[in-house]
């Protein structure tokens, strides 16, 4: 690659600019590459390890001679959601100082970390449906009742399974960025303010969970209420947009804490 | 590959301070006081495409100086640019600038609990010029495998992928921060002429910071001295050579040739006497040295940042 210009051997305004973006392009291309990759092979291992808990407990129950009212997923309060937060604070925590030392940029970070994240997003809710229609499908072969009573439903197996996929994509890549975030404000206020700050990156997550009545706060709701039938489409199109202004929430936390972090020195 | 025009950077007044505390004070208000100022109103011009040591005490600042350079932070006031001449800005945050600035720091910066292989991968994502043939060369002089994890590294290995980050990177400015610590006097030797080899191929900014001056003083072309905080000096490093002299001789030719001037070290044995003074001898007074067979040297670089940075308690 040459950078040097056959004019004067001065690189111009503009051609600095395409090489920013350039670099831009390939450090935040790097990041969601890591982040993608951390998933990939934790987060494989994770719904392995969950398949495995989901298919046994149901048997061992069923063995005993007892009966579940509930299925794993739900009953487990959105697990994976909150593995895709810890993963989404060590993973940043792990790879910022090298991302800077490489020579990228905290805004090629951030964009790298949201693109990573939607991408873990959309594969935890494809595994979400997936786990999902297998659990129903177990419950009903040892003759077990399942139904759910948590989560957005358009009332149809392919709507409801669009629609799980998408509430998920947005929960999961809310947490991540929420778990970058926690990351970075350790990172930029040390040890107490960092802990101060974890409260309020908080808010995004239990916006989510409300709005896409999924996770923690879904449980709680279809203690309350449960979701069971189609929805109307008002219902359904307000818990999306409640996902869209958390995850953008969760955004802009990530964004602002992660454009001032200042490495110390070592020595 | 065209090697990229050398990248130098100017500091205009740059304070940097780092925390702060609160504290109480006598008319029962608090009051917030800074913690540490790490750099205190210092100007400084890096010449682009020569070897630059930047030598200080520990706690002068090198460190948090250039780490401002590669973008790591940020000052508290004053300005920072880099760029090769003409087209000098802001590195904070510009990608074109953090893509061709290569800060190795002591610690290493890699993943420690995965294979260094992962490691030398995201820098060579990143950076636009980097030599994976020449980090593959270096890596098997240095005798280190990729497949191992930094964290079973030990100091000098670490501090050898650093040097070899810092040379594959190619990067038009290439600041070494400590590279060296911990390496043996072998590696640290075989790292110095990789240095000036590399540097004869590639022309770019190269700045080096290091304690072990006498060994690295001979790949200086220019040389940055900071002192709690502030730039002492920043010149070519022969300019710096000629703040003094040293004579060795019979000890009353030397006392005669001395004169009023500052003596900044001074040895003897027996009837020998060998001292450094402060600035350079004028024709005159090398010619009578010689005519009194009093020999006339150089000053070690680290003899003269030993005594322009000697505490202010402890001058003569």
């Amino acid at each position: 690659m040459s950078t040097r210009q056959s004019t004067g051997g001065r690189l111009v305004a503009d051609e600095r600019v395409q090489l920013a973006r350039a670099a831009h392009r390939r450090a935040a291309r790097a990041v969601r590459r890591n982040v993608v990759a951390v998933f990939g092979v934790v987060g494989g291992w994770f719904w392995a390890v969950y398949a495995v808990v989901g298919i046994a407990v149901p048997l061992v129950v069923s063995g005993a001679g007892g009966e579940m009212d509930r299925g794993i997923f739900e009953s487990s309060a959105g697990s994976p959601r909150w593995f895709a937060f810890v993963l989404g604070i060590i993973v940043p925590a792990a790879s910022l100082t090298l991302h800077l030392a490489a020579g990228g940029t905290r805004s090629a970070f951030t964009a790298g970390v949201a693109r990573g994240a939607a991408v873990a997003g959309l594969g935890f809710g494809i595994l979400t449906v997936a786990y999902i229609q297998g659990e129903r499908l177990l419950f009903g072969a040892i003759g077990f009742g399942w139904e759910r009573a948590a989560g957005l439903q358009a009332g149809g197996p392919v709507p409801d399974a669009l629609l799980t996929v998408l509430t998920e994509a947005l929960s999961v890549t809310t947490y991540v960025l929420c778990g970058a975030a926690i990351a970075a404000g350790y990172k930029r206020f040390g040890v107490w303010s960092g802990t101060a700050l974890v409260v309020p990156l908080l808010v995004p997550i239990a916006l989510t969970d409300l709005a896409t009545r999924g996770g923690v706060g879904g449980l709680v709701l279809s203690n309350v209420e449960p979701s069971g039938d189609a929805m109307a489409a008002g219902e359904i199109v307000l818990g999306l947009a409640g996902g869209l202004v958390a995850l953008g929430l969760a955004a802009g936390a990530l964004h602002l804490l992660v454009r001032s972090v200042r490495l110390r020195p070592t020595t | 590959m065209t090697t990229p025009e050398p990248f130098g950077a100017r500091l205009d007044d740059v304070v940097v301070r780092y925390g702060s505390r609160r504290e109480l004070v006598n008319d029962s208000t608090v009051v917030k006081r800074d913690a540490t100022t790490a750099l205190d109103g210092a100007s400084l011009t890096i010449r682009p495409g020569v070897i630059t040591g930047v030598l200080g005490r520990n706690g002068a600042g090198k460190s948090t100086l250039l780490s401002l350079l590669s973008a790591f932070a940020r000052p508290t006031s004053g300005t920072v640019v880099v760029g090769p001449e003409g087209a000098q800005v802001d590195p904070w945050e510009n990608a074109w600038v953090t893509s061709n600035v290569q800060l190795v720091r002591e610690s290493g910066d890699l993943i420690d609990d995965e294979k260094l292989t992962e490691s030398l991968t995201y820098y060579a994502d990143l950076r636009p010029h980097w030599d994976a043939d020449l980090a593959g060369r270096l890596l098997d002089r240095f005798e280190i495998s990729t497949r191992t994890k930094p964290g079973a590294l030990s100091r000098g290995k670490r501090s050898a992928v650093g040097a070899t980050i810092g040379l594959a990177s190619r990067a038009p400015l290439t600041i070494l921060d400590e590279v060296y610590l911990g390496m043996d006097a072998p590696t640290r030797y075989a790292f110095y002429s990789e240095v000036l080899a590399d540097y004869a191929e590639h022309p770019r900014t190269i700045l080096l910071s290091s304690h072990l001056v006498e060994e690295v003083e001979r790949l200086f072309e220019e040389v940055v001295v900071l002192d709690r905080g502030r730039v002492l000096l920043a010149e070519p490093v022969e300019d710096m050579r000629a703040r003094g002299s040293s004579l060795t001789g019979p000890a009353a030719a030397v006392a005669e040739l001395k004169g009023d001037r500052r003596v900044l070290q001074e040895q003897r044995l027996g009837g020998t006497v060998q001292i450094t003074v402060e600035g350079a001898l004028t024709a005159e007074e090398r010619a009578a040295a010689r005519a009194a067979g009093v020999e006339i040297g150089a000053v070690p670089v680290q003899d003269l940042f030993v005594h322009l940075t000697e505490p202010r308690g402890a001058e003569r």
